[in-house]
């Protein structure tokens, strides 16, 4: 029986749990109202975040050894200090992330990643062997350039595969119990590639951003005739990182993951890395030829609002259309996005 | 010659709209119910009557509004912010914005030189803002819904309703009755509580002149007044604001 680890954000480095002999098991919520979570945290806090508790105390998770917190923003700041009382049991790590990326900010992170290894060791586990984390290291590279392959496909004229499918598979790939075993890998990854369709749909392309993006939303989207071709979320694109130029197996391996995040596609908290986030968008729009943009703006996220207004300072410069749409997470949001939705695909269809 | 029709399922009245070789020929309200597509039908029928046509000579039909789902025998579905914008674009071409406020929420609609629709924003999931805030406030008041607009314009000042959800609005009405203050004070107080939560949804979208507005709320002169001293404009209304929707999407039919 695998030894499962829940994390949250996708600043959680997988490869120092999975090194470790865990399994990484990603908490991605749950649909409907929190009540119990409610409770212990604050109602305008996250959405998301008190999905994941609420999930804890319905014992709705799978047995976990523990959980990695990373301190990314306030309302996960607050989880990690009522998790340990009212969440899942197990481990409670707390892993302080950066704001900014500089070399400093590299190096205090791989300080943190290091008392990670050592918080989250097994009863009786030696010191984390260097040799164990860079084989888990090329283990996971290997996947995301998999899917990194297939999601390029995207860009290309031919038809992709939905977006729905493509976060229907990630989410399995987040959450398998036994994604070590190869069948399941193959099984996991490769499937939404069978799924490619032949040539390109006449389709609205969409880029869909936002803190984390409901399923919900997603196939709401593909329902109303758009086409999610690229999703920059932390349970989307964002999430498969960036390769670095750094070369696997030779230095520090904490400096190496602690680049490998923090070098990445930056996520709306990263307040200081605007211009960054901002090429990113740009290099989308021009590689995935995209002809609107939709915002899911979870709500009481501060850095989902900052971010929008920035990306609608971006899209007047760029006179691309752009849809906000807010939500809950509760998966009870389809009234109130069904017509803005319509809309707004009409609005692209005429032009 | 072409004739089409437009349905607009509203949360609290449905509309109709038959359009012969561009032009209007019939045009009907009724009530909104349970049975969205019997209303519609029953609309349909009635304006074709109007037009002195019979449903088998319709070459289209578009439904809108936000039972537009619930219409079987459209054979389109287009959404109310398309069809407004295709309404006043026929009635004045030269309009930028259009402000509809309907029963259930309210947008705020930009459209380009051609009529098409640039940008637009709608309300939150919250009746603040809407005809149903009006008709909450009216019952609070025991004062017609029609009446509404000529009585707040009796009024010198308004009443400052500091609350714009629709519950507490309705208590501060209540101890604002309790004080002794003039019903038509209070009621151009709402007015202005509206305007200014629509205005601000204007200004979140950088509305331009000409403004038009649109839907049920329109036909409460109180809200156009506040509409326009809060944005310092003024506003066109058509003779029948309610039907915009369903002219939109009768001439939509037309494509
Ligand atoms: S959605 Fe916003 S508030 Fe929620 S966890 Fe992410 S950054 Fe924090």
């Amino acid at each position: 029986m695998s030894h499962l680890m829940g994390w949250l954000c996708h600043y959680t480095p997988v490869e120092i749990l999975t090194a470790l002999g865990y399994t990484p098991y990603r908490l991605l919520g749950r649909e409907g109202n929190n009540p119990r979570a409610t409770t212990y945290l604050l109602g305008n806090l996250c959405p998301y975040v008190q999905s994941c508790l609420e999930a804890a105390i319905r014992q709705e998770l799978p047995p976990l050894d523990g959980v990695v917190i990373a301190r990314s923003c306030n309302a996960m700041i607050h989880l990690a200090n009522v998790w340990p009382h009212y969440g899942a049991g197990g481990k409670t790590i707390v892993l302080d992330v950066p704001r900014r990326l500089n070399e400093d900010a590299i190096f205090y992170f791989s300080q943190n990643l290091r008392q990670l290894a050592v918080e989250a060791a097994l009863a009786g586990q030696q010191r984390l062997d260097e040799k164990r984390l860079w084989a888990a290291i090329t283990w996971w590279e290997e996947q995301r350039t998999t899917w990194r392959r297939l999601l390029t496909r995207r860009a290309a004229g031919e038809e992709p595969p939905a977006g729905k499918e493509i976060i229907e598979g990630l989410s399995r790939w987040q959450t398998s119990p036994n994604l070590r075993e190869a069948d399941k890998l193959e099984e996991v990854i490769t499937r939404p590639a069978h799924l490619l369709r032949g040539k390109a749909p006449s389709q609205p392309r969409l880029l869909l951003v936002g803190s984390i993006l409901p399923w919900e939303l997603i196939t709401m989207v593909e329902e109303c005739g758009g086409l999610s071709v690229f999703e920059d979320s932390c349970n989307g694109r964002r999430l498969l990182l960036n390769p670095t130029t750094t070369a696997v197996g030779e230095g520090d391996p904490y400096l190496y993951l602690a680049r490998l995040y923090l070098e990445s596609p930056p996520c709306p908290r990263m307040v200081s890395d605007r211009e960054k986030r901002r090429r990113y968008w740009a290099a989308i729009v021009d590689q995935f030829p995209i002809q609107g943009i939709i915002y899911h703006v979870m709500k009481f996220c501060d850095a989902a609002l900052y971010d929008f207004l920035d990306l609608k300072v971006f899209c007047e410069k760029r006179e691309l259309p752009l849809l906000r749409l807010d939500g809950d997470f509760s998966g009870g949001n389809r009234g109130q996005w069904q017509t803005r939705l319509e809309a707004f695909l009409e609005m692209l269809e005429v032009r | 010659m072409s004739l089409t029709a437009g349905v607009d399922v509203g949360s609290l009245t449905t509309k109709a709209v038959v359009v012969r070789d561009g032009r209007m020929a019939g045009a009907v309200v009724l009530k909104s119910g349970v049975n969205s597509a019997e209303i519609a039908e029953k609309a349909l029928q009635a304006a074709l009557e109007q037009a002195g046509a019979g449903l088998e000579s319709l070459d289209g039909i578009v439904a809108t509004g936000y039972g537009r789902i619930r219409v079987p025998f459209a054979g389109r579905r287009v959404t109310e912010i398309t069809c407004h914008a295709r309404g006043i674009y026929y009635l004045w071409p030269e309009v930028r914005t259009v402000i509809d406020i309907g029963g259930q929420d309210s947008k705020v609609i930009l459209l380009d030189a051609g009529g098409k629709v640039r940008d637009f924003v709608m309300n939150e999931k919250c009746a603040a803002g809407t005809g149903r805030f009006l008709e909450i406030m009216a019952g609070a008041l025991e004062v017609p819904l029609e009446e509404m607009g000529t009585l707040s314009r009796q009024a010198g000042q308004g009443a400052n309703i500091t609350s714009m959800c629709t519950v507490f609005a309705e208590s501060e009405v209540v101890s604002l009755v309790a004080e002794g203050r003039p019903v038509a004070e209070i009621i151009r107080g709402l007015h202005n509580a509206v305007a200014q939560r629509v205005v601000a949804m204007a200004q979140r979208l950088g509305w331009e002149e000409p403004v038009a507005m649109t839907g049920g709320v329109a036909k409460n002169s109180g809200v156009v007044k506040s509409l326009e001293e809060n944005l310092d404009t003024s506003i066109r209304v058509p003779p029948d604001p309610q039907i915009i929707g369903a002219l939109g999407a009768a001439l939509l039919a037309l494509r």
